[in-house]
């Protein structure tokens, strides 16, 4: 029996190792070897995705494929490894971005060696993240992701790149240092000791501590989200990044955020859950329609994608603070979502800058003409992020609006505000860079090429089969959904 | 037998003879560092024959136990890593090399006995003889005015703050009657001890270890020192004194009984919080190297404070811990300033393309020092933290993580300079000097360690544990 989570884990691990051990001339290998890493790893995902059983559930022990080794067990951390309904989802998203956006690195000319063996590390913290299930293990893949971002921010970004890679490593370390703490108080506080999530879930803290915990778990999970206002770094972050990190941090960093909120938040602070919802609720709909103004007022392309995030992520935290079935599936399949649509927009917006060298929206105007393919994929991510019916990002959403009427209603229909604004700054986006006559500040530039309709592609029928069929991403994450949203049952 | 206890500093004594008188001749004075190197290997081979003796040797002044025999062997590794260290630097090449060899090893002997001992007095003497050497070593390069100026400012503050705890422990001879600790531990719990003055005395030897462990308010000689010091000779003050006044602060606060742990534990508490955020909000200041490193160092001693503020198991263990790594840590930053012989930090811009190694090296050093996983600086602060956690010392577990973040920022710095940074400072890198090869050995041990005990710490501490 191969353990096939540890397989995904070190796989990219096992590159960066070799890749390290290659001299930088061998671009060309280099390059091949990464696509042969990451593809693997997409091939390794879809077969956990085929072999996950939907059926197995329950209120805690609905762990599949799970690796439980000890590891340093005189300060009883274990190599505890495991998927469920929440975490694959996100897994298979991680591994599908990392296979497209290493097709995408294609633009990066320079330190190649260096680039992809911070690629494949950041690939091992990330899906590490989203498989551990003991707290230091968890810990210690989330702060593995902060390095090999710096250097990939820092080194292949845009003008500001220095900035705005500093200002990521400093706002999420400083988030996570206090899940650490988190992390040591709740190891203290239960009986016994225990670094298990599973196991934490099921030993009560008192209330006080609880939402002391919860906090300072939240803290963490907000800046990667990001809530806000802890949102400054995104921006930046976003807009000095290279394509293919951006499509990674929009796609997958993000989810982290998320993901941490319903794996140790929600399920070991349960009472402090109940206390929390409506202040998360809130800041939920501040999200969604702050991002959404702010995108509105945004003159750069990534900008304005990096704020619409912002926005997007607010639906999730809406739906997770409904504390319902319905909103719980809405969050996650809202994050799934979120990663595939604005993993594409990205990659968008990195086809035009190759050739334009600008993200100025007022640059461009009239596009449709010399590039029918590039017109086409925008309008219908665009369309699929604003939240067309028919598309995926209408799903999401939806199912979240749905789980937060009961409890929020007033706030479900600030969100619609939201919402609105959202379809008026896509449609405006459109406007602005496809239709009306060319602008003469730009040159009718050359349509997409197979390698990045290759990268685009995908990320579409994914788009397009979720959202006639949305069961197709639930049937999967039901039951993990169903358990959580058993625990908030009064 | 006793004496068997001392086997492996009389080895010691015996090279570093051999050592001195070696280095009279031009012939022999060319292996003097490698002699140097293979006393402390042999008295590192010796140590756990040595340990194994009875509890309290040498008519009571020294102590066989665990903690003294870590502390011996941290101190031998240590000693032999500078040695390394001082191979590839040439400002101590080109002046004569016998004595510095001699030097090091006696440092290493003093700090030996003085990890051991269980009695002020003999604490005392192997403190100044330690002093006295690193004043000397500080001071090494005569010609220079930076190292003599800071060879007396060393001294100064160390003569100053030594004087103040010889007042402390004449003041405990005269409450006790003995210097003995374990009888003066004794005698606390039986007897009526007049408390104020008993107070104020171990207050006054507290200022003696902190100045070696350099810890607020003792600090300020430390960062002259260590920038005007010879490089490696600042990495030995970084962490070879520093480990020793770790240790004997464990000796004398942490062996004394419950009256004072209590106040021990409140009095480590605030001095931890105010070296730490002290060290790191002054080093984000800093464009030397080795200056930054300095302060660095004495928020690092904030850290340690820490594990012995929580007063429990857990503490003495993950302080244990954390002063192995810090060895391997600041060896490897340090030992990074003594290959690339740059101080400043915009000298650094764009190393990661000159010299990969050197920029890789510095890079995991810094992290380390940081604390991000899964290096071992991470699992070092991860015990002490847990440690001050399990005592219930959340104010001062809180500060240190916040801490860590501001230090994450200035040793970002160097990092950003040697690859973010596209400029190139041009500069010859130090690849003549005849033995450097030492010296990269030294750096990939530094780099092993920082790797593998992140990842795997109960290899080589299998009595690393949280409980209580």
């Amino acid at each position: 029996m191969i353990p096939i989570l540890s397989t995904l884990i070190f796989l990219p691990l096992l590159g960066a190792i070799i890749i390290f051990c290659l001299p930088p001339r061998l671009e060309k290998s280099i390059r091949f070897l990464s696509l042969l890493v990451t593809g693997v790893v997409l091939a390794v995902s879809v077969c956990l995705v085929m072999h996950f059983d939907p059926a197995v559930g329950g209120a805690s022990n609905s762990m599949q494929f799970v690796e439980y080794h000890p590891w340093l067990h005189n300060l009883h951390i274990w190599y505890f490894l495991g998927v469920d309904g929440l975490s694959l989802p996100l897994v298979f998203l991680t591994a599908l971005l990392g296979f497209l956006a290493c097709l995408s690195s294609y633009e990066i000319k320079e330190r190649v060696k260096e680039y992809f063996i911070f690629y494949l590390l950041l690939m091992t913290g990330m899906i590490g993240t989203f498989l551990a299930l003991d707290l230091v293990l968890f810990y210690i893949f989330w702060e593995i992701v902060l390095i090999p971002m710096y250097f990939l921010i820092g080194i292949w970004g845009g003008p500001r790149r220095e900035y705005a890679a500093v200002k990521f490593f400093l706002y999420t370390l400083a988030g996570s240092v206090l899940m650490l703490l988190g992390i040591l108080t709740a190891y203290f506080l239960s009986t016994p000791h225990t670094f298990n999530m599973l196991q934490l879930g099921l030993s009560g803290f008192d209330l006080r501590w609880q939402i002391i915990l919860f906090l300072a778990f939240f803290l963490a999970f907000a800046v990667k989200v990001p809530v806000f206002p802890f949102h400054t770094w995104l921006p930046d972050a976003h807009v000095e990044a290279p394509t293919p990190v951006s499509v990674l941090l929009a796609g997958v960093l993000l989810k982290m955020g998320g993901y941490g909120l319903l794996r140790v938040c929600f399920p070991i602070f349960k009472a402090a859950a109940f206390v929390l919802a409506p202040v998360l609720a809130m800041l939920g709909v501040v999200n969604i329609v702050y991002g959404a103004w702010v995108a509105f007022a945004q003159t750069d392309f990534k900008k304005m994608v990096a704020y619409s995030s912002v926005s997007h992520m607010g639906f999730v935290l809406l739906g997770a603070a409904s504390l319902t079935v319905t909103g719980f599936n809405g969050a996650l399949l809202g994050m799934f979502n979120h990663g595939i649509i604005t993993g594409g927009m990205f990659l968008l917006v990195g086809v035009l800058y190759t050739r334009a060298h600008t993200r100025e929206l007022n640059r461009f105007g009239g596009l449709t003409n010399s590039m029918p393919f590039y017109a086409f994929c925008l309008t219908f991510l665009s369309l699929a992020s604003l939240g067309l019916p028919g598309l995926s990002g209408f799903v999401g959403e939806f199912l979240s609006l749905v789980g937060a009427f009961k409890p929020y209603p007033w706030l479900v229909v600030a969100a619609g505000i939201g919402l609105v604004m959202t379809v008026g700054y896509f449609l405006s986006m459109i406007g602005r860079v496809l239709l009306g006559a060319l602008n003469p500040k730009c040159v009718p530039y050359v349509d997409m090429n197979t390698r990045e309709l290759v990268t685009i592609v995908p990320l579409m029928a994914i788009v397009l089969i979720v959202g006639f069929y949305p069961q197709s991403v639930l049937n999967f994450q039901q039951e993990a959904m169903q358990g959580l949203a058993h625990l908030f049952k009064l | 037998m006793t004496i068997q206890f001392l086997f492996p500093e009389l080895l010691l004594v015996f090279f570093a003879v051999a050592v001195l008188f070696g280095s009279v001749s031009n012939f022999f004075k060319k292996f003097t560092p490698v002699v140097a190197a293979l006393g402390l290997l042999g008295a590192l081979l010796l140590l756990p024959a040595a340990s194994q003796s009875s509890t309290a040797v040498f008519f009571h002044l020294l102590e066989a136990d665990t903690i003294s025999a870590f502390f011996r062997t941290l101190i031998l590794i240590g000693s032999a890593l500078i040695v390394f260290l001082s191979m590839g630097e040439p400002q101590i090449q080109e002046q004569d090399r016998g004595e510095f060899y001699f030097f090091i090893l006696t440092l290493a002997i003093s700090m030996m006995i003085a990890v051991s001992s269980r009695n002020l007095l003999m604490i005392y003497i192997a403190l100044e003889t330690v002093s006295i050497i690193s004043y000397i070593l500080v001071g090494y390069l005569k010609q220079d005015a930076f190292s003599s100026e800071a060879g007396l400012k060393y001294f100064l503050f160390g003569a100053l703050s030594t004087g103040i705890m010889l007042y402390g422990i004449s003041l405990l001879y005269g409450l006790f009657g003995t210097l003995d600790l374990p009888t003066m531990a004794a005698a606390v719990k039986q007897e009526h001890i007049y408390f104020p003055i008993f107070i104020l005395s171990m207050v006054f030897v507290l200022a003696g270890l902190a100045f070696k462990c350099s810890l607020v308010p003792f600090h300020m000689a430390a960062p002259d020192a260590y920038q005007g010091a010879p490089t490696p000779i600042s990495a030995f003050l970084s962490i070879g004194p520093k480990a020793m006044g770790f240790a004997l602060l464990l000796r004398v606060f942490l062996g004394t009984p419950t009256p004072l742990i209590a106040k021990w534990s409140a009095l480590a508490q605030w001095l931890a919080i105010i070296t730490m955020t002290l060290g790191n909000i002054i080093a984000l200041k800093q464009t030397n190297v080795k200056r930054l490193l300095a302060y660095s160092s004495i928020a690092h001693a904030g850290f340690m404070l820490m594990a012995l503020a929580a007063v429990n198991a857990s503490g003495i263990k993950a302080l244990l811990f954390y002063l192995f790594i810090y060895v391997f840590m600041n060896v490897g930053a340090f030992g990074c300033v003594v290959l690339t012989q740059r101080q400043e930090v915009a000298q650094y811009a764009g190393l990661s393309r000159q010299y990969p190694f050197a920029a890789f090296v510095m890079s995991i050093s810094l992290l380390s020092l940081a604390g991000l996983p899964p290096l071992a600086g991470f699992m070092a602060k991860f015990v002490v933290i847990a440690a001050a956690i399990q005592a219930k010392l959340y104010l001062l577990a809180i500060i240190a993580v916040l801490n860590s973040v501001i230090a994450l920022f200035y040793y970002l710095r160097i990092i950003k300079a040697m690859y973010l940074s596209k400029t190139e400072i041009g500069g010859q890198l130090n690849s003549t000097v005849p033995h450097s090869r030492a010296l990269i050995l030294a750096l990939t041990l530094t780099l092993l360690v920082n790797i593998l005990l992140g990842l795997w710490p109960q290899g080589l501490m299998p009595w690393l544990s949280l409980s209580p």
